[in-house]
């Protein structure tokens, strides 16, 4: 479940969409762009601009994360953890730092085989649930 | 010496040292071994030097299992199946010997290890390259794979050449000039009689499709007609013991196994020339060296699941040049199962494709590089051991064929393993395309559903296991030397005494075995 209290704090709110864009995967072959790597901000670009280098469709991202919440619905109070931990890494250290964040994550989940399984793509759990995360916006 | 039976004056009645029945890899494979010996050596065929619809109608019969080709999986003339197969030959892992405790029923008498020095010299039958099936394979071939975790799935190889070694063409000449091995066409066996106290078969009853009829008595007798056959040809024997020749313990014609094979999924490669230069077919001397992925013993453990191999399967564009190639190429090497449906469609794509068709004919014949045409897709498909299952069997039914024997009935059936070994198979390869950042894939939702309807999907056109080895005679028809249980001069040599099958076409094993088997007996003659 996401933390409600973010609700209350538009630049988390604002913050949070800008995270989830970057994470988002359409639900077709985009999923493969989309996913297959986090790449930093080029010269010194604004978040906007170095997520949407990375994630290609929020909308195909948020039917993505509606899928998994069902298929995997013990995930949800994962969520507020993921975006908590997200967040500190943007705080500290700007978009490089928050794709750093998410390209570690994802990648202890491939090495850990922590994978799921959302219409027969399998994918990260991080990126799962950062799908999720879209789809909760 | 190449006889005709029919042409045999009667009465029919021969003798010999060695008495093999089945002339395909296996039977040719153990006359050859005593080509020039001092061994007396008779070779029985039921069918000719060619096809014939009426000898291979002895093949027909009934299934009542999954859908499976009982007539056209195998051949049944001079040569065997080895005039239609693919030529595509590995070992089997060390895995697919022991003991596994998930798999019920696993385990072989003898190691791999034991097996290895006549797998060297299976290469050589087999027309292959040196005995490199893992890691020694690259170096071999000039280069690397990608670097996936060990731990996790590995590389292995096959071996195949573009055009099969066909048993009856490759090896005829040399047992048509043998001195001491004679060859019989039109020589169907139809009983295996034994003595009266069930100790020894004294003599094998002949007949032909024209009623020509004799016997052959010999010292030692070797059944090896493949898996299906060499269970019906056991069960219609039954004039002594009702239940059949070595069939005491209810286990002749049990745990047929199979090679399911499935596409799991799709890749999708966010450098596809990356995988596809990785999983490019290496040409060497001749030889194709094909990738494919395996998972680790310890994850097939931990998973409790079989041993499978996983490999990308290119899909080309259908209208391109290249695509017309290939099948021309399936045409050209298998003498049964291939067409190309429109000719003169096919010739227009490759005339219109032909840039594209002459870089790939300069890669394949200048630069021994498998080719590369425009993709469709990249399928992943997977080849997966089968668990033995005493449930999956050939017995016989009341129609008889042509010779009066009974027909077989195959009933041939997978469990749920089957399905959870691909997804683990699947998901494992997924998840370590992620970890290099190799791309993404997409598993067919057909094989993530849990028990259920049977998959889809195809076999390899290897039948297996239905005279398993084992030390036992509670546990198999017949021992680690392949003589049946119970009897004195009998053995059976074939991937029917496989008591597990692992994922690798069994050929090369099939010849390993009738190597040792030729061995074994030259040891009982001297």
């Amino acid at each position: 479940m996401v933390n409600p209290n973010f609700a209350g704090r538009p630049e988390r709110r604002s913050f949070l969409l800008r995270i989830v864009s970057a994470a988002a995967a359409a639900a077709t072959l985009p999923v493969v762009r989309a996913l297959a790597a986090v790449k930093g901000p080029t010269n010194g670009s604004s978040v906007y601009q170095a997520l949407g280098e990375i994630f290609e469709d929020r909308r195909a991202a948020g039917q993505i994360g509606h899928r998994y919440l069902v298929l995997y619905p013990e995930d949800a109070v994962r969520l507020a953890h993921l975006f908590r931990k997200l967040w500190d890494a943007y705080d500290s250290g700007g978009a490089k730092a928050l794709h750093q964040s998410i390209a570690a994550l994802r990648s202890r989940d491939f090495a850990s085989d922590d994978v799921v399984i959302v219409d027969g793509w399998v994918i990260a759990r991080t990126e799962g649930m950062l799908c999720a995360l879209v789809h909760r916006v | 010496m190449i006889s005709d039976f029919d042409q045999l004056p009667t009465p029919v009645d021969l003798r010999a040292d060695v008495c093999i029945v089945g002339a395909g890899a296996a039977g040719i494979t153990v006359a050859r071994e005593f080509k020039d010996s001092s061994a007396k050596v008779i070779l029985l065929e039921s069918g000719g030097s060619e096809f014939d619809a009426a000898t291979q109608d002895l093949y027909a019969g009934e299934n009542t299992g999954r859908p499976y080709n009982i007539l056209d999986c195998r051949l049944r003339y001079f040569g065997g199946s080895t005039n239609h197969w693919e030529g595509v030959c590995g070992p089997l892992e060390e895995i697919d010997f022991e003991t596994r405790p998930w798999v019920p029923d696993s385990g072989w008498p003898l190691s791999r290890k034991e097996l290895r020095p006549f797998y060297e010299r299976a290469q050589t039958v087999c027309k292959l390259g040196p005995f490199r099936y893992g890691d020694d394979a690259w170096s071999y071939i000039g280069r690397k794979g990608l670097p996936f975790d060990d731990k996790k799935i590995r590389y292995g190889f096959r071996q195949f050449r573009d055009f099969p070694v066909r048993f009856g063409v490759a090896y005829g000449n040399e047992l048509r000039h043998s001195r001491n091995v004679q060859v019989f066409f039109h020589a169907n066996v139809t009983n295996v009689q034994l003595d009266a106290d069930g100790r020894r078969v004294s003599h094998l009853d002949l007949r032909s499709l024209q009623g020509k009829t004799g016997r052959i008595s010999a010292r030692y007798y070797v059944i090896a007609c493949g898996a299906i056959e060499n269970a019906r040809l056991l069960l219609v024997s039954n004039s002594v013991e009702s239940q059949g020749v070595g069939n005491r313990h209810g286990l002749v014609g049990r745990y047929f196994q199979e090679h399911a094979q499935f596409i799991v999924g799709q890749a999708f490669p966010k450098d596809e020339d990356r995988i596809r230069q990785s999983f490019l077919q290496e040409f060497v001397t001749g030889v194709r060296f094909a990738q494919h992925l395996t998972l680790a013993p310890e994850v097939q453990e931990r998973e409790q699941v079989l041993n499978s191999l996983i490999y990308p399967r290119e899909v080309a564009k259908a209208d391109s040049g290249m695509a017309g190639v290939r099948q021309i190429m399936r045409v050209l090497r298998h003498s049964k199962g291939h067409t190309v449906h429109r000719w003169d469609e096919t010739v227009w794509r490759i005339l219109m494709d032909l840039d594209d068709v002459a870089i790939n004919t300069f890669r394949r014949v200048f630069l021994g590089k498998g080719t590369m045409p425009p993709l469709e897709r990249i399928d992943l498909k997977v080849e997966s051991e089968q668990a033995p299952n005493p449930e999956s069997r050939v017995t016989i039914i009341r129609e008889k064929d042509a010779l009066g024997l009974n027909r077989g009935r195959l009933h041939w059936t997978l469990s749920d393993l089957e399905r959870r070994t691909m997804v683990v198979m699947g998901k494992t390869l997924a998840a370590e395309f992620g970890r290099l950042g190799l791309g993404r894939v997409k598993l067919n939702e057909e094989i993530l559903k849990e028990g259920g309807a049977p998959l889809p999907g195809h076999f390899g056109y290897h039948q297996m296991g239905t005279t398993r080895m084992a030390d036992s005679a509670a546990k198999g028809v017949v021992d680690r030397h392949c003589l049946i249980h119970g009897l004195d001069n009998t053995f059976i040599s074939g991937s029917s005494v496989f008591p597990t099958s692992g994922h690798m076409n069994p050929t090369l094993t099939i010849v390993a075995l009738a190597l040792r088997l030729a061995g074994h007996l030259k040891t009982k003659l001297s």
